[in-house]
């Protein structure tokens, strides 16, 4: 039966393959864990192929803009109902220490070393999760992904002005967050860091 | 006209992206011209644009690729996720306790419930066997015995053996002595 309903519609194939790397990415962005991520895109391609299927049944074609707002709007939705439901178990009790050592200036390093951004990686996404869900997903979905205005807008439900704002204001609070404790501390951005990424992660 | 360092920030996006009006686009840049500070934002804006860019992918495992393509042409739901099992749970578990719930406080409420309770009646049973039915058992024993008992009458009750007939069962040749005294007849 799944063999016949590939052979049925190559076309959503081809838009599985080319768009399953990028929705993992969004989940795992929007969601820091792996496991609760690929659970989330799973449930989004069932979802997704059932709703394309029905729409084929009744004779609509999707183009391909189209299918991709449908399919990063039923992801949203998805990530929010997991978020939610993952900051009621939080609030028993998390371990936020992690989240709060953010004594590295990530970005006047990275500055002067943009040829080592695989060191950067996981420190930034750990300062990226802790920039607001609802403004971390235009930055993620535009700065990252590279997805055109209109489709984020459309992705997110959200007028223009509204999508703009959160977009610079996720920008903004990454940025400070990249920027970490030297802002606070009131240190001269583009100071030598204490201890530098790339330094810490050569030395061993 | 930009006339502070806060209102150049906000529109630092926009400009960026190139989507504000021209006008507004030449006020930008010529606060950005006279103002470091707000340049100095505009740069970290940049190179923050620039490090994003560069991510690289998470790592998607080649068996996970394999399940989304099936589920997705499948169009089959994953029974066991999470939030489902976690529904199936909540929606069996709770009519139950209220059901339970319900039968401690009132059980007046429920008396055919009291059949299913193993309590007095149940040990009544044990010791009073023949009240509940064993009196029928042996009722019935007792009339085939009384029906077919003066048909059946036992070995000893017949009388057992005469001496000639357990002679016949029984014959045994004694030996001749040597004295030739033959045994007594």
């Amino acid at each position: 039966m799944a063999s016949s309903a590939k052979n049925q519609f190559p076309e959503l194939r081809e838009f599985v393959k080319e768009h399953d790397q990028r929705l993992f990415d969004f989940c795992c962005y929007l969601l820091e864990g792996g496991s609760v991520a690929e659970e989330v895109v799973l449930g989004t391609f069932s979802e997704f192929g059932t709703a394309f299927r029905k729409a084929k049944s009744r004779s609509f074609h999707w183009d391909p803009q189209q299918m991709r707002v449908e399919l990063y709007q039923i992801a949203w939705r998805r990530v929010r109902e997991t978020l939610s439901s993952m900051q009621y178990a939080w609030s028993i009790g998390r371990d936020t220490r992690q989240f709060k050592s953010f004594e590295r200036d990530l970005l006047s390093e990275w500055k002067r070393h943009p040829e080592a951004v695989e060191k950067f990686d996981s420190l930034v996404v750990e300062r990226l999760g802790k920039v607001d869900p609802d403004f971390r997903a235009p930055v993620v979905l535009r700065d990252i992904l590279k997805f055109p205005d209109e489709e984020v807008a459309q992705i997110l439900d959200l007028r223009w002005g509204v999508y703009r704002h959160r977009l610079h204001r996720g920008r903004m609070e990454l940025k400070d967050g990249l920027r970490g404790n030297s802002l606070r501390d009131g240190l001269p951005a583009g100071q030598e860091p204490v201890v530098s990424v790339v330094k810490a992660v050569e030395s061993p | 006209m930009i006339s502070s360092a806060f209102i150049c920030q906000n529109l630092l996006s926009d400009y960026v992206d190139g989507v504000l009006p021209k006008s507004r686009e030449e006020e930008v840049k010529q606060y950005l011209s006279e103002n470091s500070r707000s340049a100095e934002e505009l740069e970290d804006l940049q190179s923050l644009l620039a490090l994003l860019g560069e991510l690289p992918p998470r790592p998607l495992g080649h068996e996970l690729a394999i399940q989304i393509t099936e589920t997705c042409s499948s169009g089959r739901k994953s029974a066991f996720t999470r939030s489902r099992v976690s529904q199936t749970v909540m929606f069996l578990l709770v009519p139950i306790l209220l059901f339970g719930a319900s039968v401690a406080v009132f059980p007046k409420l429920f008396p055919w419930l009291t059949q299913f309770q193993a309590g007095p009646k149940a040990q009544f049973v044990r010791y009073f066997p023949l009240l509940q039915g064993a009196s029928e058992i042996i009722e019935e024993h007792a009339s085939w015995i009384h029906v077919r008992g003066p048909f059946m009458r036992s070995f000893w009750e017949e009388g057992g053996l005469s001496p000639e007939e357990f002679e016949r069962a029984f014959s045994v040749t004694l030996p001749t002595s040597d004295f030739g005294d033959s045994p007594p007849e």
